[in-house]
Formats: structure tokens, C-alpha cells, sequence
């Protein structure tokens, strides 16, 4: 074929005709003579006119058939240009096998519906138009922001973030595949578009500031684009400084603030078996909040006899706990004088609507990690439930909506632990207090099935593993058409988008996070919007007070 | 344009038409056209034959003692009478007022109708469809069809390549996808 033969069909143009298909399995359509099957790409869109209503379609397949199976014993001779034009979609052609997905009345405004029919034989099939994807999928607005554009299309598709972020949402990809950026893409929009306050526990601390590219070229991060409106906290006073980035406060974590089930979580990590574990909540029971700080201190014999002589529990057990304790005092964001608290800081900040991101430095290892995410959303998780109960009552302490964002998510939600995490309660039913999670993850496949169906959008990069592919796919309909497109996506920038922030699994190549139009585009903010003032501040050291308290127990 | 013969045998299928000259059959696979008194019927010449006017008399060689050829025929002026030439044609469709239609018309030619060759218009017309090729691939009439369409092809072929293909393509979809056949005939259309 030549050049202009495989040229990506122009928007609207006519591609084939429907010669048969199933509403289970999808519908076939003929390629027109002058349309080469080089250049359609699956993951794209048709559109098929039936007689009363217009069908939006997801190429999930292509093929290649043959009007008679003698002519491919016996082949034409198709280096003759004449033959080849008499062949080429006559006694050869091409399928496109394409999934039915929506179904709009093309003379009334109505949202598009979910398909229950099926176009008939010889309806058109032409590739959809930019005027269609904006209908399908809205245009560039107060909800809904631009994610990329559909592949081998150059037009915006958009998410809505409003959906979005009422529901979990699970960022999937091999590494490599730009997980990172879509992430940060998300966070940026659910910032523009002001859809919920968010929360970034950055491992890597690639979203705060500024951070690099595979090629080296530095990037923005949320505060660079976002300034006030997005704080930056740190693990690792340290790390900022010799990043040189600015940070607003340090976090520290008081060995009291510390409760048994942060631990129980790092069981596996730190190697601690179930004896140790009831050895633990003995502490626990004595000395309550003073648990941590005990177990630490008895870092001798006759500290440990002492301690053995108070509670109930067994001494090999005991050692060996307080010897794997031992493991996180070397953590210097744990703290035993009680540090000054910015919890505080950070929960009024969310409460305003707020955006932070929490910098891990160097104590970017999964026991940190799962450790300090635990800790904070658990304090997150009650105040929001607690207001929400609240809200029952008077509707103006309504949380907002948030979003908690976290990378290596199945080190808190694989199946062995995603019952006891916080996590896995917010993945489960938060929904309903207005805290859902973005989740960052490589390996689907490890996340417990039970929070992977309660993720409400997904959007995979390219998996290799078949069993992350299931995992992602788990539950949708059309699954294996869509795991063909899955499993063609590019390395890079390009990801498949199902579920609830999109009325049809979509393909996308991915916004260009570091090109200048895009700083531009994301960086125009509704002025007005970020001097806005939450009523429910307007007293807000007494409630922090009160908060503090009731959270805390400090005075 | 001049006539170039009359029907002497006429079926709803085939005609059969004498020449008005010896030797002077249209070429195979032209167009020619001859009324049934109200349209005119189109055929496409697929066969043509000279030999004697009597059964009981065929030809007998007569040039032994002469320089040429043509002085046979001067010197025996009467071989004009005895011998003739026809021509056979495949019904493919009919003319009326200038709307060409590609199917079996409703009647055959009459009888001594005159049969007339196409002019380029009625061919332009003519082959502007393509519906008279499934009549010849599906045709009882014993004419060498894959031939004939080739012949038929070479005589439009003036309209161009777009013409060539849009034949191939109705070709591949009539000959079942044999690309043998269908390389055969087009290799005798170019």
C-alpha cells in the first residue's frame, strides 16, 4: 500500500459498511475498497449510522478475510498496481471488528445510552468526528479536564474528574510506561478543576516540586504550578535541603501516635508472627499510648525482664518483637518527645480544599511508607467519617471530597492485609464519606479482588503480565476484546481508560505533561476560586483546638 | 456509420446475422445493435464464419494457377454470391431513446432487422455499467465468455483504468474469487 493509502483515515470519513456481527461479541465491518487496513488502529473509534440512532463504537479487532480461500492458494498477482486495485477490498479485504458501546440519537440532545441493539446489515461505519467525541466524552469545562487525546486522533478527550474522583481510581502500567506522569496529570487536573482536595504520599518525591524525565529534562510539580494551593510536607527535613526544595513543615511522628495495627500492617515487612503480635497488644494494654516508646527502651535483658514482670505475655516473643521494633527507630521522622504537630496543619489544610504532597526523602522504603500512609489516613479516615455523621445533621460540614493518592498501593492492599489497612476500608466504603483513593500500582494482580472492584476508573498502561491484565480487566464487560487492546497499547504515553469517569472505555495517548502549552493550559485557575473561603474556617483556630483534642487528646 | 449486415436467426439470447459484404464481419467482441421493431437489442459479436451459401457446395480451391489471392476473386466474380459471412452475437441488454439498459430484452431482433456497429456514445453508455458481464459468465449460449469479456473490456478500455478496476472488482465478485481466471482475462484486456 502506498503512503496515502495508510494515512490515518481523516475524522468522518466513510470506513466500511456492517456485514454481521452479535451484540455479545460485537459487530464486523467491511473496509471500503479505498480503505487500507494498515491504517486503522484498534483502540480507535467508529461511529455506525443505523437508521434511527447513531452507534459509537471501540475497534477491538481487525482481520483479514478472503471472498473465496482459493484466491489466497492461489494469489493474484498483486505487484501489478492494477491488480492490486481490483483485489484490494473486492476478493481481499479487511474487518474491522468493532464493540458497540454507546448508542446517541443523533437529532436530540440527550446523553448517550448504553447499547441494547445492534445496527443493521450495510449500516455506514465511518470514523467519529471531533463533534462526536465531545459529545460522548464533554469538552474542556468546569468538570471535565483533558487527559490526552484518543490515538491517531488530534483532538482533547476529556475525563470527568467530578466522577473521577467520587469513586477509586486505579493507575496501572508496567514501570517505565509513564504511571508517574498520568498520576501527576490527575492530581493536576483534580487541582485545576478543583473536584477534591488531595493527598499525595510521594515515595519518590517526584510530584511535589519539580522533578525529572527519563530524559533528563526537569519537570514541574504541583506547587510549581499550583503555589499555595498545593502544600509540600516532608519526612526528610534533610533530603528538601539538599533538593533545594521548599517545603511548608516537616512532619514528625510521636512515638505515641503510633497504635498497634500501624504495626500489625508491617507484619510481613518487618517479619513480626502472630505470637509477637499478641505479645504486642499486651504492651498495648498496659501502657496504652506510652506501647511504642516502651518496647523501644526495653533494649536490654533486665529492661525486657521488667517489662515481662508487668504484663502477660511470652518472652521469646517479646525479644524478638522489641528487637524488630528496634528496626524503626532508625527513622528520624519517629519521634519519642512529642513533636509538634502537623497533622493539624495538614488536616485543616485538606478540609479547605487544600492539596498536599508528602515528600518521603530518603525514607523512601516500603516500611516507611506503608507506615506513615496508614498512620495519616487513619486520622483522616475518622475526621472525615466523623464529619460526615456530622453533615446528617447540618449539611454545611459536609467534607469535601478527597483524594488520597499512593504509589506501590499493593503493598496495602494485597489480599493478606487489605482487611486490616485503612486503605482497604476507604477502597470498600468511603465512597460514602467523600475520601476515595487514587491508587498507583505495577502489579494489579496483587491487589485484593475485593478493593480491585470497588476501583471505579481504571486506567492501565501497557501490562505485560497476563495476570495483571485480568486483574485490571476484572469485572468489565467485553473483557476479552479489551484485553487485546490492552495488550497493544505503546510503551509509552498511552493508556486504556475504563469505567466511571468515562461513558466508554477509551484509548488515550496521554497529555504531554512537560510541553510548555500544557504549564500553560493547566496552570488557568478560576482566580476567584482560589481565594475562596470555606465557611466553616472562618473560626478556624477554635475548631483546630476542638479538633486536637478530640483527635488527639492533647491539650 | 454504415449498416453492416441483417438478422437471418434470432433468439431471446443470440442473434445470427448475415454481412453485407464478404469478409466483412465486425470485430469480436464489438457492440452492435438491431431493432425488434420498437428498441433496439445489443449484442456482443463472439463469433464469425465465412463458408459456402449451399451446404451442398462448399468451397473448392481455386488459386492454384493464379499470383494472388485476388485475382481468385476477379477471376471468379460469382464466388461474391456463393460464399457468405456471418456473424453471431450474445443478447446483452437494449437502447431505447438513449436509455440503455444491461438485461435480456423483452424480444428478439426481427428478421432482416439491420444490424448496425455501436458508436461511441452508445459504447460510453453502454459501458457505464457493468451488469452485462454476469449475463456473459452465466450465459447458456455456448460463446468462449472469458474471451469475449476480455474483448469486450479492450474495446472500452478508452474510458480508462478506473474503468479497468471497477470491471476487475465485478469480476472478482462473478468469477468467486479465482485469481486465475481473472488474471487470465485481464492479461488479454492490456
Amino acid at each position: 500500500m502506498n503512503g496515502h493509502h495508510s494515512a490515518i483515515p481523516a475524522l468522518g470519513l466513510k470506513l466500511g459498511h456492517v456485514i454481521g456481527g452479535s451484540l455479545k461479541e460485537g459487530v464486523a465491518v467491511k473496509l471500503d475498497p479505498g480503505v487500507s487496513v494498515e491504517s486503522i488502529s484498534v483502540g480507535t473509534y467508529v461511529t455506525i449510522a443505523g437508521e434511527g440512532r447513531t452507534y459509537f463504537c471501540l475497534i477491538t479487532n481487525l482481520r483479514l478475510d478472503a471472498l473465496d480461500t482459493r484466491a489466497l492458494v492461489n494469489p493474484p498477482d498483486i505487484d501489478d498496481p492494477l491488480i492490486r486495485q481490483i483485489w484490494a477490498g473486492t476478493g481481499i479485504y479487511g474487518v474491522v471488528e468493532v464493540r458497540p458501546e454507546l448508542v446517541v440519537d443523533p437529532l436530540s440532545t440527550d446523553e448517550p445510552r448504553a447499547v441494547k441493539s445492534l445496527p443493521g446489515h450495510f449500516a455506514a461505519a465511518r470514523a467519529a468526528t471531533a463533534e462526536e467525541f465531545e459529545r460522548i466524552f464533554g469538552s474542556d469545562d468546569s468538570t471535565h479536564f483533558v487527559i490526552g487525546s484518543p490515538i491517531d486522533m488530534d483532538l482533547d478527550l476529556c475525563l470527568d474528574l467530578r466522577r473521577l474522583a467520587e469513586r477509586s481510581v486505579g493507575v496501572f502500567g508496567k514501570s517505565g510506561t509513564g504511571k508517574s506522569f498520568l498520576t501527576r496529570l490527575l492530581l493536576a487536573g483534580l487541582i485545576q478543576k478543583q473536584a477534591a482536595a488531595t493527598l499525595t504520599f510521594d515515595m519518590h518525591n517526584d510530584h511535589g516540586y519539580e522533578s525529572k524525565d527519563e530524559t533528563g529534562k526537569v519537570v514541574d510539580g504541583l506547587r510549581k504550578l499550583y503555589g499555595p494551593k498545593v502544600s509540600i510536607l516532608t519526612l526528610d527535613r534533610e533530603s528538601s535541603y539538599r533538593r533545594q526544595v521548599p517545603f511548608d513543615h516537616e512532619i514528625a511522628i510521636g512515638y505515641d501516635q503510633i497504635e498497634p495495627q500501624d504495626i500489625v500492617l508491617l507484619a510481613e515487612s518487618l517479619d513480626i508472627s502472630s505470637p509477637q503480635i499478641d505479645a504486642l497488644y499486651a504492651v498495648y494494654g498496659k501502657y496504652k499510648r506510652e506501647w511504642f516508646a516502651k518496647l523501644l527502651d526495653a533494649d536490654t535483658n533486665e529492661k525486657r525482664q521488667d517489662l515481662l514482670s508487668e504484663v502477660n505475655a511470652h518472652q521469646q516473643a517479646l525479644d524478638a518483637l522489641c528487637r524488630k521494633l528496634n528496626k524503626l527507630a532508625r527513622y528520624g521522622f519517629l519521634r519519642r518527645d512529642k513533636p509538634a504537630d502537623y497533622f493539624d496543619y495538614l488536616l485543616t489544610n485538606l478540609e479547605r480544599r487544600n492539596h498536599i504532597v508528602l515528600e518521603f526523602g530518603n525514607y523512601n522504603d516500603p516500611t516507611a511508607y506503608v507506615l506513615v500512609a496508614n498512620l495519616i489516613t487513619r486520622r483522616i479516615h475518622d475526621l472525615w467519617r466523623r464529619r460526615k455523621e456530622e453533615a446528617f445533621g447540618d449539611s454545611a460540614k459536609e467534607p469535601p471530597q478527597l483524594v488520597i493518592a499512593i504509589e506501590e498501593a499493593h503493598k496495602f492492599l494485597s489480599p493478606k492485609i487489605a482487611s486490616d489497612t485503612i486503605f482497604g476500608e476507604i477502597a470498600r466504603e468511603m465512597r460514602k464519606y467523600n475520601v476515595t483513593l487514587l491508587v498507583v500500582d505495577q502489579r494489579p494482580s496483587a491487589i485484593d479482588d475485593e478493593v480491585m472492584s470497588q476501583i471505579g476508573t481504571r486506567i492501565s498502561c501497557l501490562l505485560d503480565n497476563e495476570k495483571d491484565v485480568d486483574a485490571v480487566l476484572s469485572g468489565t464487560s467485553g473483557k476479552s476484546e479489551l484485553k487485546t487492546v490492552l495488550a497493544r497499547l505503546e510503551t509509552k504515553q498511552q493508556a486504556l481508560v475504563i469505567g466511571h469517569a468515562v461513558p466508554m472505555p477509551v484509548v488515550i495517548r496521554t497529555r504531554d505533561y512537560g510541553a510548555p502549552e500544557t504549564y500553560r493550559a493547566l496552570r488557568q485557575f478560576e482566580l476567584a476560586a482560589t481565594l475562596q473561603i470555606d465557611p466553616t474556617a472562618v473560626d478556624a483556630d477554635a475548631q483546630r483546638a476542638e479538633r486536637r483534642r478530640r483527635l488527639f487528646g492533647d491539650d | 456509420m454504415s449498416r453492416i449486415g441483417e438478422v437471418l436467426e434470432a433468439s431471446t439470447t443470440a442473434f445470427r446475422a448475415g454481412c453485407d459484404d464478404l469478409h466483412c464481419s465486425p470485430a469480436f467482441g464489438s457492440l452492435v445493435r438491431a431493432s425488434d421493431g420498437t428498441v433496439d437489442v445489443l449484442g456482443l459479436v463472439y463469433e464469425a464464419s465465412t463458408a459456402g451459401v449451399d451446404p451442398g457446395r462448399p468451397a473448392i480451391v481455386r488459386g492454384r494457377n493464379e499470383p494472388d489471392e485476388d485475382s481468385v476473386y476477379r477471376q471468379n466474380p460469382q464466388l461474391k454470391q456463393l460464399l457468405r459471412t456471418d456473424f453471431r452475437a450474445i443478447v446483452v441488454g437494449s437502447a431505447n431513446d438513449g436509455i440503455v439498459h444491461q438485461r435480456l430484452p423483452e424480444r428478439p431482433p426481427r428478421i432482416h432487422a439491420f444490424v448496425w456497429p455501436a458508436g461511441d456514445d452508445l459504447i460510453a453508455q453502454f459501458f457505464g455499467r457493468l451488469d452485462y458481464l454476469s449475463i456473459l459468465t452465466s450465459t447458456a449460449v455456448q460463446a468462449p465468455a472469458d474471451e469475449l469479456i476480455a474483448a469486450s473490456l479492450r474495446q472500452a478500455a478508452g474510458l480508462g483504468d478506473d474503468f479497468l478496476v471497477r470491471a476487475g472488482k465485478e469480476l472478482v465478485v462473478l468469477l468467486g474469487g479465482s485469481p486465475t481466471r481473472l488474471g487470465a482475462i485481464l492479461r488479454r484486456v492490456r
